[in-house]
């Protein structure tokens, strides 16, 4: 109820927001107040930006807001999944369970005709069928039709469920993801080569070389991998780690001790802990070997791990009825190789100065992220009648949020222009230390003099240094 | 939204799209084989309503109808195995994206869990993006290394390689047979493909100077496409007044080996079309989408440190 309310009252002011009638703006911060206290902190934040007038602004930070709230409709992936699943379980019964039916049904009719013509086979040479005979063949011949359009009618109802299926795929998923982006960018064979590249540089730091050797060769393409030395020991150890073989990963954590320990990293004790865990997990026989393990590796850890360590020890006291069945059964779980897995990755690129992920990963997992932001805002684009608003084809029409990693540098948006810094507009700073783009700077200019527009500082243009975030 | 309902459509369609054509065959073959039994069955009855009826004749008849069913027996038995190997091509890949759900909404499942399946998402896109490309090898190289080979299409474009291939050499037979395998779907889509084949056929028979066999061609095959392709036809028929290397603008054109090109780019798409695949791979909108989002614009220009000043916020 509450939340159809709230969307009707955006509705209304987005529509008047042409004019901004403010009356109407604060009134559904008041409503919104009473749903999302977070929401009306929003809403007044813009209400206070009202004096700036810039409409275009305003009405965009509505966007923002009114796409986020349509996000918390409940229909969500798990749910999509689920209601997919149901359809498909459905469907596989079903078709089970007509491919048991049919079988039966016919192996049931030839049976019966095969009896039939095995009856008549053995009558004498010139036999004349009996009028009982006649009657009995009929009646099968009868059996015989009804029976298989019966079965012709069956398997063709299965298309109801099965256009369902389908239909519910459309539904619950989007099949025109490609609606927010331009067509043909990726279409000139530099870019072509560009991306394949890329691609091979990727699939080599994954040490997926035969993939990007395949590639290299269908496209006739040179690619020299510079940094394949650094990566070669990496792939290998993981490559161990996938299968379960800690030997390596162990060998290189203790090598780079100090380093791991400068960076404050947890990997070392994590392998010896899975280590002993593996060992335990072995049964009462590797007991020994467990303790003695323990006693070897884990003194150094003593200060830093010394609740784990605890814990770990704990475990020795279930060997004989299993951990699993013990209190400590969540400590042995698939996860931890996969976390090991992932915090090997992490910290021994760190050490090696490498990013984690390489620049394909991180921009299709950018994308990924982006995507439903994007079909989001201008769903709601469409339904607000503004769709005209995204017309400047070099900008978002919103900023997306794609987390803390996906950070990498400040953006410097110019005070006096409203702008975005770019290469050509780059940031300055004055002598008395304010910033603004070079644009505006250019603008303040009277001859090759200038006014400070923060503190009245005059000053030459030329004295201005360009800023690098 | 979540990532999986903007980007997975496709996944999901595809084996959907498979799995529907291949209950429509079955359903023919299961039609087609009844009315067979019942034609043999009918033929019974007729035989028994005479007098005097032989008890060889009929057994013999029946023998025959006996073998008819179990043609239709092996022939339903088939297809519906068919039929459930697609619907768990489906299930195996709405499990995967299930993964990713239950990832994202559980909290007890680690992080992890869920960029190994970013990871696999990576691959399955870069195969795509192999496979829209054409590099084959490639794509089959990287579903096999990372055991993605159920979750990827690579079928499809195999199919769509060999009639890729053939077209290349400019034979038309296999690309004929993939619009008759799909008949009823492409006059849905309001396919041209088998029309441009054919105009293409007339156009190769009238550069080798067989004018004769071009016009039968022409008689045999054209009349299909009349109501729509009207203005087409003509055009293409006066090529017969045209020595080959005529210089006349449409004409000329219309000798254009690079004809076949177009061709091959149409089938594609019709193919895309066919399976509901979108024009553009998941890939590329993604890597779109990835390029504008991350903050790209303005980032490390070259460093000259002569200029080079630090930020520091002015603390007043």
């Amino acid at each position: 109820m509450l939340l159809k309310k709230k969307d009707c009252d955006i509705n209304a002011v987005l529509k008047t927001a042409d004019f901004i009638d403010i009356k109407a703006v604060l009134k559904t911060a008041d409503i919104i107040l009473q749903i999302w206290h977070w929401y009306a902190f929003l809403f007044v934040q813009i209400c206070q930006s009202v004096e700036c007038n810039d409409i275009f602004c305003l009405s965009k930070k509505f966007l923002v807001m009114s796409s986020k709230l349509e996000s918390f409709s409940p229909s969500s992936g798990m749910d999509a999944c689920r209601s997919l699943e149901r359809e498909l379980d459905k469907l596989l019964s079903k078709f089970g369970g007509i491919n048991d039916h049919a079988g039966r049904v016919l192996a049931e009719l030839i049976g019966h005709v095969k009896g039939l013509q095995q009856e008549l086979n053995n009558a004498p040479e010139d036999h004349v069928l009996t009028n009982l005979q006649v009657n009995l063949i009929m009646d099968t011949m009868k059996k015989v039709k009804e029976t298989l359009s019966r079965l012709a009618t069956e398997h063709r109802e299965l298309h109801s469920s099965l256009s369902k299926f389908g239909k519910l795929i459309d539904r619950m998923f989007i099949a025109d993801y490609s609606s927010t982006s331009r067509s043909n960018i990726f279409n000139t064979p530099e870019k072509i080569n560009l991306i394949n590249k890329v691609i091979c540089q990727h699939f080599h730091r994954q040490g997926m070389h035969d993939v990007a050797e395949a590639l290299c060769k269908e496209t006739d393409m040179q690619y020299e991998f510079s940094e394949k030395e650094s990566f070669k020991e990496l792939n290998h150890i993981l490559d161990c780690l996938q299968n379960k073989d800690l030997e390596p990963a162990l060998a290189w954590a203790t090598v780079h001790s100090c380093s791991l320990e400068d960076i404050n990293s947890t990997l070392e004790f994590k392998l010896h802990r899975l280590k002993y865990i593996d060992l335990l997990s072995k049964g009462i026989n590797y007991q020994t070997e467990a303790i003695s393990y323990a006693r070897s590796h884990f003194r150094k850890f003593a200060q830093k791990h010394v609740s784990d360590i605890q814990m770990l020890m704990g475990m020795l006291l279930f060997i004989p009825n299993g951990i699993s069945s013990s209190p400590y059964s969540s400590y042995i779980n698939e996860g931890l190789w996969v976390d090991i897995y992932e915090l090997f990755t992490r910290d021994a690129c760190q050490l090696l100065g490498i990013s984690v992920n390489s620049p394909l990963a991180t921009c299709l997992n950018a994308g990924c992220a982006a995507i439903p932001a994007l079909l989001n805002i201008k769903q709601v684009m469409m339904q607000r009648q503004v769709s005209g608003m995204w017309n400047g084809k070099d900008e978002l029409p919103i900023e997306i949020d794609l987390g803390q990693e996906s950070k990498y540098h400040s953006m410097f948006a110019c005070p006096i222009l409203r702008q975005q810094s770019s290469k050509n507009n780059p940031p300055m700073r004055l002598v008395c230390g304010h910033v603004i783009s070079r644009d505006a700077l250019n603008k303040l200019c009277s001859g090759n003099k200038m006014k400070c527009p923060y503190c009245p500082v005059e000053q030459s243009p030329l004295d201005a240094r360009s800023v690098i975030f | 939204m979540a990532d999986i309902k903007s980007l997975e459509h496709p996944t999901l369609k595809v084996p959907y799209e498979i799995l529907n054509k291949k209950f429509r065959i079955t359903q023919k073959n299961i039609d087609r084989e009844i009315s067979h039994i019942q034609a043999a069955s009918s033929e019974i009855e007729n035989s028994l309503s005479q007098q005097n009826v032989k008890a060889r004749d009929i057994s013999s008849l029946l023998g025959g109808m006996a073998e008819k069913l179990q043609v239709l027996k092996r022939k339903a038995e088939e297809g519906i195995s068919e039929e459930l190997s697609s619907s768990n091509v489906c299930k195996k890949r709405l499990d995967h994206l299930k993964e990713h759900a239950e990832a994202v909404t559980n909290p007890d499942v680690s992080l992890g869990v869920l960029n190994q399946w970013k990871r696999k998402r990576l691959d399955r896109m870069v195969v795509e993006y192999f496979l829209r490309n054409g590099y084959y090898n490639a794509a089959i190289t990287l579903a096999e290394r990372s055991g993605i080979k159920d979750l990827t299409n690579i079928d499809i474009f195999m199919t769509s390689r060999d009639v890729e291939k053939s077209l290349a050499n400019h034979e038309t037979l296999k690309c004929l047979a993939w619009c008759h395998d799909n008949k009823s779907k492409l006059r849905k889509l309001k396919s041209n493909m088998e029309f441009n084949i054919r105009l293409q056929e007339f156009i190769e028979l009238v550069r080798v100077d067989k004018r004769m066999d071009a016009i039968k061609h022409a008689r045999k095959y054209f009349g299909n496409f009349e109501d729509e392709h009207l203005p087409q036809i003509q055009r293409v028929m006066a090529l017969l007044a045209f020595p080959v290397d005529t210089q006349l603008s449409p004409y000329k054109s219309l000798f254009n080996e690079s004809r076949w090109d177009t061709l091959i780019e149409e089938f594609r798409q019709e193919n895309y079309r066919l399976f509901q695949l979108a024009s553009q791979s998941v890939f590329a909108v993604a890597l779109q989408a990835g390029l504008s989002a991350l903050k790209t614009p303005y980032p490390f220009i070259t460093l000259n440190l002569k200029h080079y000043i630090h930020f520091e916020p002015i603390l007043k």
